[in-house]
């Protein structure tokens, strides 16, 4: 039977230890804090972690939820802080740049490509590759802005909630991730 | 506007974020700026690129592994809750405070020590008499000590 408990509601009863639920309200949005995690890293493996260390991170912060912020802002705010982080230690970690090249894995991949014939998979895949160097390369922020805006479907209004800053800081962070993006991918394609 | 400044709006206008009026100018203006124009057509290639990244299938179950990490961690926080409840105060804190007392309890008995005993010579002199051939309160002391008291009363 579906549960009409509002978000509130089930953050409320989980911060009273209702693993009931928490476990609705990580139903209702774990696929797009994954797709979120997946987008941003570009490394499955990594997701699997991250998404579970996020949704620790919301339930001990349940009880501090206030109605006033959307939950989608809440959680994501969360969920990007959590990855910008993440990928902030990982490029510390010098065993990183040895795995840079395996975070795009096969399993990402394949889901797109097999449909296509085999050259143009391949194609696919080394634009997919390209894209995702050129996406890694930005600041962090200016990639998070840019993933929320392009595949999340958030308003420059709705990232400067997550990101905590103002439209017009968001406004400079998507321009300037573009721009370096539109230089980066335009190289790569004339070559 | 100039062309410089019309182009850092460029992306915010293609994304639809420009308020009317200027989302106006702007348009007007790329119709008129060769220049410009191709560089609005070169960030809607590259927004078309980032969709080349793969969509997100197969969507994992983090249900039962995250409420067993939840789990967990209250097992944690309840053990943590029954250490600090039979050591109230940390171990640190503990190791630091008997720190702080040998020193300040090492300086005063020096302080005490030079302050109220001078054992400076006197020291020195019973040393010394230490190594006499009868050094004081020995057997010997007390016969010579006798002997003297003996001679001086002629007995």
């Amino acid at each position: 039977m579906y549960d009409q408990r509002t978000d509130f509601e089930l953050l409320k009863a989980a911060a009273g230890k209702d693993p009931d639920a928490f476990r609705l309200f990580m139903a209702r949005y774990q696929d797009r804090v994954y797709g979120l995690v997946c987008r941003f890293t570009g490394d499955r493996e990594s997701a699997r972690d991250l998404v579970q260390d996020i949704f620790l991170k919301v339930y001990r912060a349940a009880g501090s939820y206030t109605p006033d912020a959307g939950v989608f802002t809440w959680l994501y705010r969360i969920t990007a802080n959590h990855c910008i982080n993440f990928m902030q230690s990982r490029k510390r970690d010098p065993l990183y740049a040895a795995e840079e090249d395996a975070a795009l894995t096969p399993g990402v991949l394949s889901a797109v490509s097999r449909a296509a014939t085999q050259e143009t998979a391949l194609e696919q895949q080394e634009r997919a590759r390209m894209v995702r160097r050129a996406l890694d390369s930005l600041p962090l922020r200016q990639k998070m802005a840019i993933t929320l805006l392009r595949f999340e479907g958030l308003s420059y209004k709705e990232i400067s909630r997550v990101l905590e800053c103002s439209v017009s800081a968001v406004e400079s962070l998507v321009f300037r991730g573009m721009d370096a993006l539109k230089k980066t991918l335009g190289a790569e394609l004339e070559k | 506007m100039s062309c410089t400044a019309m182009r850092k709006k460029i992306q915010a206008f293609l994304d639809g974020e420009l308020p009317a009026g200027v989302a106006e100018v702007l348009k007007s203006h790329l119709a008129q700026c060769p220049a410009c124009s191709q560089e609005a057509a070169a960030l809607s290639k590259t927004w078309e690129l980032l969709l080349e990244l793969p969509d997100v299938q197969e969507v994992p179950d983090f249900i039962p592994a995250t409420l067993a990490r939840i789990l967990a961690d209250g097992e944690n926080t309840r053990s943590r809750k029954l250490l600090s409840w039979l050591f109230p105060v940390p171990l640190s804190a503990a190791t630091a405070a008997l720190v702080i007392g040998l020193v300040i309890g090492i300086g005063l008995g020096r302080i005490i020590a030079s302050t109220f005993l001078d054992r400076g010579e006197t020291d020195t002199a019973l040393y010394l008499e230490v190594f006499q051939d009868t050094p004081p309160q020995s057997i010997g002391d007390a016969y010579i000590k006798v002997n003297y008291a003996m001679e001086e009363k002629g007995i």
